[in-house]
C-alpha cells in the first residue's frame, strides 16, 4: 500500500552544529515505516585540501569547524608528527593536552547548557520561540550565566595558548609554537574553583532531570550497540592519545589495544545516497550491523576508570546505571557523562596548571619529512577525531582521509530518530513537542555538522507531510 | 571598568564580510589599552565584557548599506534569536542586563558596506576604504574628540525602502 505512504520532514534540525534534517516515512496505517536523519551539507575539504603543503592542515583544518577547531588542529599536529617521525617535547604534549581539555569544557558546556538545557528546564512542549538560552535566561539566571561562565573558561584557555578563541594555528607538526608563563597559569587556575562548582551543579541539576523525564528517557536511543574509543594503556579515560577499544553492548571488549595506524582494519565507510554524512562501521561485523557509537556515552563506558577523583566517583555511579545489561545502552546518557566528562576535564586542567613541566621552552621538535604517510587520532568532544595523510618527498599532500566523531555516530543517530518517531508519531497527532523530542534525540549526541562556515541564518522547524507521490498534503512551519 | 568596549565581528574568510574583525583589530594595534574583540559572531560569552561598559560599539559587515552607517541599539529592541551562534546586538544587551543587571548606557551598530563576499581573505577597495573610515570614527570617539551622539549623526542609519 505504498500509495497511501506518507514522509514528515523536520527541516533543518535546530540547536546542533551544522544543518540537517529528518524524514519521517510513515505506511498507510500511519505507522512509522522509516526515518532518516539525512546531512544535505557538502564541504570537500578532504579534496581541495589535496596539494597543500603538509604544514599548512593544522590552519586549515582549524578552519572546518567553529565549534571543535582545536580538535582538528591537535590531531592534524599529530598527523604532522607522523610523518616527521618526531616525539614531541613533554612540554609540547602537555599544553597540547590542556588545550584539548579546554575544547572538551567550552564544547561540553555549549552543549549542555546552551543547547539541551532548555528542553530540559523549560520543557519538551514549551513555547519554541523561548526555547532557547534567552527563556533560559529568564528561568534561571545564575544557571544560565554559570553555564556561560564555565564555557568562557574553556574558551579563555584556548585564547591563553593560541591567542584566539577559535582557529588558532597555535599547534604545529612537532609540537607548538608558543610556550606558557607564570602569569598565564595564575589567570587560569582563578577559574577553576567556579568551573569545578558549576560542573558539580550541572550534574546535581541533570540528575533531577532524570527523574522529570523518566517517561521519555526509555524511548532516547535505547538500544545494544558496540562502543569505540581511545583508552590510556592503564584504561583509562583518555582524550589526547592512547589505543583504540571496541566494547560491545552486553560489556565484553571484542578488540583492545588497536593501534591507530590499524584503524582501517576494523572501520570502514559506507556511503548512502540519501546523505552526504559517510555511515562508519566496524569491518569484522559489516555494514550495517557493525554499528558503533563514539564520544562521551562510549568514553564511558569503555575506559575502566577516571584518574580524578571527583569524575571518578561520578563514573561509578554512571555505570550503576548498566546493571545487569554491561553498558549503558540509552542515549539520554550522552548528557550524564557529558558532564563527567566536563568535570573530568575541569580537575585534569588544574592539575596540569599545577604541574611544572607546563612552563618549559622546548616546544617543538624540528625535522624533515621521514614518511609518506601519517595518522592522528585525539579524542574529539563528541568522539575519537582521525586525520590520515599521504604527502609526497616534500611534504605536498597527496591524500587526505579525515573520519570525524558525528560521522562514526551517524548510523545510531538514525536508529535513534527511527525509535523516536516509532514511539512518538501515530499519524494522526504531530505536534511541535513531539518534534522537539525526535530533535532532541539527535542532540543527544552533539552533532557536529561543520558550522563554521556557513551563515546559519534563522533555523526555523519545518514539516511537510507528503503523500507517495511528493505531493504536499499537509505543512507546519515554526 | 572600561568606558567603550569594540567588538568587531565576520568571516575573514568571505572577502569584505570580514570588514568588522579588520577594523576592530586596526582599532586593537592603535589602541593597546581599549577593550577590542575580534570575533566571528556574537556569542553570550561577551556579555560580561560589555554589562559595565558605558559605551559599546559593534562593527560588523553588511550588504544592506552603501556607505558607513551607525544604527543605536537597545536591549530588547530587536529580535534575540534562538540560535547561539548568531545572537544580535539587541540580544547581547538583553543578556548583559538580564545576567548582570547592567548595559551599556550606549550602544552602537557600525555597519561597513559589504560588496564582495565571495571566498578569499582580500577585501574590495570600496569596502576597504570603508573600514579607514570607520577605524577613524572609532578612533575620535576613543581619544574623546566625539560622542556616540555625534556619530550617529555623521553617519546615519540607511532609509530601506
Amino acid at each position: 500500500m505504498t500509495t497511501m505512504s506518507r514522509t514528515i520532514t523536520i527541516s533543518p534540525v535546530t540547536r546542533i552544529e551544522g544543518h540537517a534534517k529528518i524524514t519521517i516515512h510513515l505506511d498507510a496505517g500511519g505507522n512509522v515505516a522509516d526515518a532518516r536523519f539525512h546531512v544535505n551539507e557538502f564541504r570537500g575539504f578532504e579534496k581541495f585540501c589535496e596539494g597543500r603543503l603538509m604544514w599548512e592542515m593544522g590552519g586549515i583544518t582549524s578552519r572546518i569547524c567553529g565549534i571543535c577547531p582545536t580538535s582538528h588542529l591537535i590531531t592534524s599536529a599529530k598527523a604532522g608528527d607522523d610523518i616527521l617521525a618526531v616525539a614531541i617535547p613533554e612540554t609540547a604534549e602537555k599544553l597540547r593536552r590542556l588545550i584539548t581539555l579546554a575544547q572538551w569544557i567550552q564544547s561540553h558546556a555549549l552543549s549542555f547548557f546552551h543547547l539541551s538545557s532548555p528542553d530540559f528546564l523549560l520543557g519538551f512542549d514549551s513555547d519554541p520561540a523561548t526555547r532557547n538560552i534567552f527563556g533560559l535566561i529568564a528561568r534561571d539566571k545564575e544557571f544560565a550565566r554559570r553555564g556561560i561562565r564555565l564555557r568562557k573558561f574553556g574558551q579563555e584557555i584556548i585564547e591563553v595558548l593560541g591567542s584566539r578563541r577559535i582557529h588558532t594555528p597555535w599547534a604545529v607538526a612537532g609540537g607548538v609554537r608558543e610556550p606558557f608563563g607564570t602569569a598565564q597559569r595564575d589567570r587560569l587556575l582563578a577559574w577553576i574553583p567556579e568551573a569545578k562548582e558549576t560542573a558539580q551543579i550541572a550534574l546535581d541539576t541533570l540528575a533531577g532531570i532524570h527523574e522529570k523525564f523518566a517517561r521519555d528517557i526509555p524511548n532516547f536511543g535505547n538500544f545494544r550497540s558496540l562502543f569505540v574509543g581511545l583508552v590510556a594503556p592503564d584504561g583509562a579515560l583518555e582524550y589526547y592519545d592512547g589505543a583504540l577499544r571496541v566494547m560491545d553492548g552486553s560489556g565484553n571488549i571484542i578488540a583492545d589495544k588497536i593501534d591507530i595506524h590499524r584503524y582501517g582494519e576494523y572501520f570502514g565507510e559506507a556511503a548512502e545516497p540519501w546523505s552526504y554524512l559517510k555511515f562508519p562501521y566496524y569491518r569484522p561485523l559489516g555494514y550495517p550491523k557493525g554499528m558503533y557509537r563514539v564520544g562521551p556515552l562510549a568514553r564511558l563506558n569503555i575506559c575502566d576508570y577516571i584518574d580524578t577523583p571527583l569524575a571518578e566517583k561520578e563514573r561509578v555511579a554512571f555505570k550503576a546505571i548498566a546493571g545487569s545489561a554491561g553498558t549503558v545502552n540509552n542515549s539520554f546518557y550522552y548528557h550524564y557523562a557529558r558532564l563527567i566528562e566536563l568535570l573530568f576535564a575541569v580537575e585534569k586542567a588544574e592539575a596540569l596548571l599545577h604541574d611544572p613541566a607546563m612552563l618549559g621552552t622546548s616546544i617543538r621538535a624540528r625535522a624533515m619529512i621521514n614518511r609518506r604517510a601519517g595518522i592522528g587520532a585525539s579524542e574529539a568532544p563528541r568522539g575519537t577525531l582521525f586525520h590520515q595523510y599521504e604527502v609526497d618527498e616534500n611534504g605536498v599532500l597527496t591524500s587526505v582521509n579525515l573520519v570525524i566523531a558525528t560521522a562514526q555516530n551517524n548510523l545510531a543517530m538514525n536508529r535513534t530518530v527511527q525509535q523516536l518517531a516509532a514511539q512518538y508519531i501515530d499519524g494522526n497527532t504531530i505536534t511541535e513537542g513531539i518534534l522537539n523530542r525526535i530533535e532532541s534525540g539527535i542532540r543527544c549526541f552533539d552533532p557536529c555538522l561543520s558550522c563554521s562556515t556557513h551563515a546559519a541564518g534563522q533555523m526555523p522547524l519545518h514539516v511537510q507531510l507528503c503523500d507517495a507521490g511528493g505531493r504536499v498534503i499537509s505543512e507546519v512551519a515554526r | 571598568m572600561s568606558a567603550t568596549a569594540v567588538i568587531g565581528i565576520g568571516n575573514t574568510l568571505r572577502r569584505d564580510d570580514g570588514a568588522g574583525v579588520a577594523a576592530a583589530r586596526r582599532i586593537a594595534r592603535a589602541f593597546p589599552d581599549a577593550h577590542v574583540i575580534a570575533a566571528h559572531g556574537l556569542q553570550p560569552e561577551m556579555s560580561e565584557a560589555i554589562a559595565h561598559c558605558d559605551t559599546v560599539l559593534f562593527i560588523d559587515a553588511s550588504i544592506r548599506t552603501s556607505a558607513l552607517s551607525v544604527t543605536r541599539v537597545s536591549a530588547g529592541s530587536g529580535a534575540t534569536g534562538s540560535d547561539v551562534h548568531a545572537v544580535t546586538p539587541e540580544g547581547m544587551m538583553t543578556i548583559a542586563q538580564q545576567l548582570y543587571g547592567s548595559a551599556p548606557r550606549e550602544a552602537l551598530l557600525l555597519e561597513i558596506p559589504a560588496f564582495e563576499c565571495g571566498f578569499g581573505e582580500r577585501m574590495s577597495e570600496r569596502t576597504l576604504r570603508m573600514v579607514d573610515s570607520c577605524v577613524q570614527l572609532v578612533a575620535e570617539l576613543l581619544r574623546g574628540e566625539t560622542t556616540p551622539g555625534i556619530l550617529l549623526c555623521m553617519a546615519p542609519a540607511p532609509v530601506h525602502d
